[in-house]
């Protein structure tokens, strides 16, 4: 919400029409030189030029742009909004990725599997300000990216710039589900839950999948896992982090779903497959349905003075016309 | 200069006015001299005035153009207190990972002790988000503010000058990246606990204090080293070694607590009773009750040089270019 804080200097802008009016009736004259050029009763000089004519025009303007500019300023214009504070722990959510080479497979809405992710990741984060998310990446291992945090940049930025490839070509599921549900045991104050997107069957790591989801429902951390992508010959294009090289052409995708629902079955969890846009959607739907969002605490106004831009303006401005009278005009008086 | 206008730089523009004014004086004078021999003798009187008028207007227009660039500059002098609600309370580690931190004057080392130091405070902060930032010629947010403290324990266990590249010890650096760790929509008070021997090779501790002062954020420093210090070879690269003696410079991060105001507090990690200090400090923040705690604010003068600005300008257009007519 845009507001004035002092509106009463508003008054002063009164002054750029009140100058003219004295101006034009008389009472205030320019300074000039005394000298008779031209004959008595003749006509008074006058640019015969159209662009020093468009000069002298927006000359004049550029100074009441510059006046009402500073008029505008100290009347100190604020932008108010209203920021949402959070207290307490709020809920706690790791995105498990699976970022082997077959998520980079473009058969989810012409983007790759791991993008499409992203782009709902995004925006599940973003309608969620007070909860904490984590982000752990699996491979031929799994690692914990970022621990649960409300700092919503951080998370954000590492699941952005994470590489396809850069964990290995294998998928260990249960490393991943393991890592994340360590960082989450301790919590005992808020609900945490994990959401595995994947679009593999366990193929490598130390821990069985089943095994690890046995941890889930033993410390009360809810299970969700999506199976992303479609079955058959799908488009994909890669580039290998660890060679550069880029392989490009088609996957025949298969994944086993039968585990998928397996291993959601032991963690006393849900399984969904997400073959489309759509059915991804419905997944994070579902998943923000299971764990409602932390409400805030309370909401706190935060203002924004506006005052500098319109000083820096009235600085231009006034350069403007200085530049235009005195450099392209020639104006001496 | 800085203390004064939160964009110094700005305050180059009102040096225009020198060229402007050359420019004014050359082409006044060759106007007059081109058409004084023209002017009857009658009008030379008025001349005399002109010139004048000439120049209060133009001494008018540039004051107006300087007050002008010092507004752009934004002027502040002076604080406000702004009352700040809140509830809960988090923490995050400045862990100083610079070489002078590998000296053994305190053991293991002052790496080590500080590691040990934050990871037993970690520990007895059950209920508080934490978040580490590592400093040593740069300064990295390693872990955000998080309940995951075993997160923090392996950092903690595995600290290392290795950890960053950069040389140097940019304390001041490394606070402004912690400042920037703590959300701005929580409600949790903070606080940053800075580990280090206080030795500093680039900023302003003491401009980091004030930045802290502003942010409404308590600095804990805890001082690690001994003040007789110890021998570090400063360039291991190099064929001939350079020995350097590094030593606790508490003086330094004192000066930086006094600044930071907000119960800030010195403490010296190898004195007996320090942790607990530390703890005292923290934790009556921690609870769940809402409590109201003030910032300092600075308070902006711009409106000041402004309206300077548009009443010199007014002036300079009444007393300069235009006159009053005569009837």
């Amino acid at each position: 919400m845009l507001s004035l804080s002092r509106p009463a200097f508003l008054l002063l802008a009164l002054l750029v029409p009140l100058f003219f009016y004295l101006r034009k009736r008389g009472f205030l004259r320019q300074s000039e030189f005394p000298l008779t050029l031209a004959d008595w009763n003749g006509l008074p000089f006058r640019w015969s030029s159209p662009v020093m004519r468009t000069a002298a025009i927006v000359s004049r303007l550029a100074v009441v742009g510059g006046f009402l500019c500073v008029v505008i300023a100290l009347s100190g214009p604020v932008l108010y909004r209203q920021e949402q504070i959070f207290s307490g722990s709020g809920s706690a959510m790791i995105f498990v990725i699976d970022i082997s080479p077959s998520m980079a497979a473009k058969d989810i809405g012409n983007v790759s599997r791991l993008d499409q992710a992203r782009k709902y990741i995004h925006e599940f984060a973003d309608r969620r300000p007070g909860d904490s998310f984590g982000l752990v990446s699996l491979g031929s291992d799994a690692a914990l990216l970022v621990p649960p945090t409300t700092d919503h940049r951080v998370f954000l930025s590492r699941l952005d710039s994470l590489t396809i490839g850069e964990m290995g070509d294998g998928t260990a599921l249960g490393m991943g589900l393991a890592v994340a549900a360590a960082h989450l045991v301790q919590r005992h104050d808020a609900r945490e839950c994990v959401m595995l997107l994947t679009d593999g069957e366990n193929n490598t790591g130390e821990i069985n999948p089943n095994t690890a989801a046995d941890i889930f429902p033993e410390n009360g951390i809810m299970l969700f896992i999506a199976g992303i992508g479609t079955r058959g010959e799908v488009p994909i294009e890669y580039t290998d982090p660890a060679t550069g090289k880029l392989y490009s052409g088609f996957l025949e995708s298969e994944y086993n779903e039968a585990a998928l629902k397996e291993i959601a079955l032991r963690g006393k969890g849900l399984y969904f497959p997400a073959g489309s846009k759509d059915s991804l959607e419905s997944v994070f739907d579902k998943l923000g349905q299971s764990l409602p969002a932390s409400r805030s605490s309370w909401t706190r106004s935060i203002e924004r003075p506006l005052d500098n831009p319109f000083i820096i303006a009235s600085l231009f401005f006034v350069a403007l016309s200085w530049c235009i009278r005195r450099l392209i005009m020639g104006a001496v008086l | 200069m800085t203390a004064f206008f939160e964009h110094p730089s700005i305050l180059f523009l009102a040096l225009a006015v020198v060229p402007a004014a050359l420019i004014f004086y050359l082409r006044f004078r060759k106007l007059r001299s081109t058409l004084m021999p023209l002017v009857s003798r009658a009008d030379t009187a008025a001349i005399k005035p002109l010139s004048r008028i000439l120049r209060i207007r133009s001494a008018f227009f540039a004051l107006s153009w300087i007050l002008l660039a010092c507004a752009a500059a934004i002027p502040r002098w002076g604080n406000e207190l702004v009352a700040i609600r809140q509830e809960g309370s988090s923490v995050v580690f400045l862990v100083d990972i610079s070489r002078s931190m590998t000296v053994s004057d305190v053991a293991p080392s002052r790496l080590g002790f500080a590691s040990g130091y934050a990871l037993m405070l970690a520990d007895r902060l059950e209920n508080t988000r934490c978040g580490v930032v590592l400093v040593k010629g740069n300064a990295v947010l390693s872990i955000p503010l998080t309940s995951d403290h075993r997160a923090l324990a392996d950092l903690f266990s595995a600290l290392s000058p290795a950890m960053l590249s950069a040389p140097g010890s940019a304390l001041s650096r490394g606070i402004s990246v912690a400042l920037e760790a703590f959300p701005s929509n929580s409600s949790a008070s903070r606080t940053i606990i800075l580990l280090s021997d206080g030795e500093e090779t680039s900023g302003s501790l003491d401009e980091a204090g004030r930045d802290l002062r502003d942010a409404g954020v308590q600095l804990i420093a805890v001082g690690i080293g001994t003040r007789e210090g110890k021998d570090l070879n400063a360039f291991p690269s190099l064929d001939e070694p350079r020995i350097v003696t590094t030593v606790l410079r508490d003086d330094l991060l004192k000066k930086a607590v006094r600044l930071a105001l907000h119960g800030s507090l010195y403490v010296n990690g190898t004195e007996a009773g320090s942790a607990q200090r530390v703890l005292s400090a923290i934790l009556p923040a921690a609870g769940t009750e809402q409590k109201l705690v003030y910032s300092s604010k600075p308070v902006y003068r711009y409106s000041f040089f402004l309206f300077a600005a548009l009443f010199c300008f007014c002036c300079g257009s009444l007393a300069g270019g235009i006159a009053w007519k005569k009837k």
